[in-house]
């Protein structure tokens, strides 16, 4: 008896089918983390301009050069983890209609053929699968850790910007 | 006018591996490898004489990758 059914086929190609729509669905979630990392550009362009290095000595003024920093280095990081979730993604898709043809053996009876197309077809969907669940996962990672490290940097800015206020009355004269 | 095919027309898929840069093979032998050895592997579960000749696309260079130039990749060192 044939341990590969019906079902088996079946199981492995919706497995197949629905982690390669995972695929393009983490694809676009890529948008959210780089829409804030271009937020995050233009708040530290904001920040940039209002404060007086040289004054670094005064508390406010050294914290928020220090958060400034972090956040940076938060937005970077972020940056990288965003390029890494679509780097040197490949492929796996089933056999060709020649190669599963190819395949078949000689004199085989039309049950034999089927029973032979849906073994091989049963493999490539449960190979495919699992390629595709261990890139989705290292993207899905690489997309959640980008998305952190933005809200992070967003964070420190914050905290950065709520100290300005202190910056900027030390500078005024009486 | 090849300078305006090559900046114009969709890159054309390249199956032949000798064809593809080296640069582009390296990066793809780990793929090839790994995905050569599911297969064996899958093969020995289910007892099936060959194992099943897969296709690997690369997004990166747009070439589509048979069995053949695949297995080729892998094996070299």
């Amino acid at each position: 008896m044939d341990p590969v059914t019906d079902l088996h086929l079946e199981h492995f190609r919706q497995l197949y089918l629905s982690e390669r729509a995972r695929r393009e669905t983490i694809r676009s979630s890529v948008s959210t983390p780089v829409a804030a990392l271009s937020f995050s550009v233009f708040a530290f362009s904001s920040l940039a301009v209002q404060v007086d290095m040289a004054r670094w000595q005064e508390p406010a003024t050294l914290s928020i050069l220090l958060l400034g920093g972090l956040a940076a280095a938060a937005l970077f990081a972020s940056a990288y983890q965003i390029l890494m979730a679509e780097w040197l993604f490949v492929y796996h898709e089933p056999p060709r209609l020649a190669d599963l043809i190819s395949d078949t053996p000689a004199n085989a009876t039309a049950e034999e053929v089927a029973g032979h197309a849906r073994r091989v077809l049963t493999a490539s969907y449960a190979v495919a699968y699992e390629q595709y669940l261990q890139g989705n996962a290292l993207s899905a990672r690489s997309r959640t850790w980008g998305l952190r490290l933005i809200l992070l940097s967003l964070l420190l800015q914050v905290i950065a910007f709520m100290l300005l206020p202190l910056h900027l009355a030390g500078g005024q004269t009486p | 006018m090849t300078w305006l095919d090559t900046l114009f027309m969709r890159r054309r898929i390249r199956p032949q591996a000798d064809r593809l840069t080296e640069e582009t093979r390296r990066r793809l032998r780990h793929a090839c490898r790994e995905l050569s050895e599911s297969e064996r592997l899958v093969a020995q579960t289910l007892s099936l004489d060959d194992p099943p000749r897969m296709v690997l696309v690369d997004e990166e260079t747009g070439v589509i990758l048979p069995v053949g130039v695949r297995r080729q990749i892998g094996a070299e060192a």
